[in-house]
């Protein structure tokens, strides 16, 4: 990391003043649904062995969003993306493409969810991506995290 | 907002780069045709709303909360590895 590498300066609301490299911003096109004025994010680790990370917003420094890699919970998980959004990411290989999906905690575990029909496509070098709209899609907006602790008959016991 | 009338197999354009065809009519149902270059996202409105509050939500989440879900997370990986 040279000295004069551009910094970009935010007053984050739940971590303080951050200084971030330029090139390791995340530019979001479209921003994040409902978001609009926030394009430029950044990942955070909480705890870095945790697959859950922090999406921050350089743009606007209240906006952060915990994130994390859907395979961590869902490993049947996959998705169909368009090829015209892959062409405005420039993502030619599926290995360019790194998929996250955002989480939505509560204070109670057991109604933790996973919003798997808008996950975040970036490009893994680039650091260009989008939150995409799944419409023809087995999934949904809330997909428990933590199904276990639902204590229905639904929710497989796992030590039995 | 502009208010225009059209009538099935009619189109509206906007800008040089978005059309919009009224396919078909049917009782209270429009079938509607859109072309749009690749970066204007088009949504069915109601998905694209349910993602947007469920981002806003989202939002709402706390430091406490995010150490919950690790501490929960780790938890399961416990059991899974004793089982």
């Amino acid at each position: 990391m040279s000295e004069n590498t551009e910094k970009i300066v935010v007053e984050s609301t739940r971590f303080g003043r951050l200084e971030v490299d330029a090139d390791r911003v995340i530019r979001l096109l479209g921003g994040l649904l409902g978001f609009p004025n926030s394009q430029r994010f950044v990942m955070l680790d909480h705890d870095k062995d945790s697959p859950f990370k922090w999406l921050q917003s350089l743009d606007e420094g209240e906006l952060a969003v915990p994130i994390c890699d859907p395979l961590v919970f869902f490993p049947d998980f996959h998705i169909k993306i368009k090829r015209d959004e892959l062409a405005s990411l420039r993502v030619k290989r599926a290995d360019e493409l790194v998929i996250l999906v955002v989480l939505n905690l509560r204070t109670d575990p057991a109604e933790m969810t996973a919003n798997l029909q808008g996950p975040i496509i970036v490009h893994a070098e680039r650091l260009i991506g989008r939150q995409v709209v799944l419409k023809e899609s087995p999934y949904s907006t809330k997909h428990y995290l933590f199904p276990e602790l639902r204590g229905n008959i639904a929710a497989k016991p796992e030590n039995e | 907002m502009l208010i225009l009338t059209r009538k099935s197999g009619e189109m509206i354009a906007i800008g040089d780069d978005i059309k919009i065809y009224i396919q078909e009519i049917r009782g209270n149902q429009v079938k509607i045709g859109i072309k749009a270059p690749p970066e204007v996202t088009v949504h069915r409105e109601e998905v694209y709303l349910r993602i947007q509050e469920e981002n806003r939500m989202a939002a709402m989440a706390t430091t406490e909360q995010m150490r919950a879900a690790i501490e929960m997370l780790r938890k399961r990986k416990e059991r899974r590895e004793q089982a």
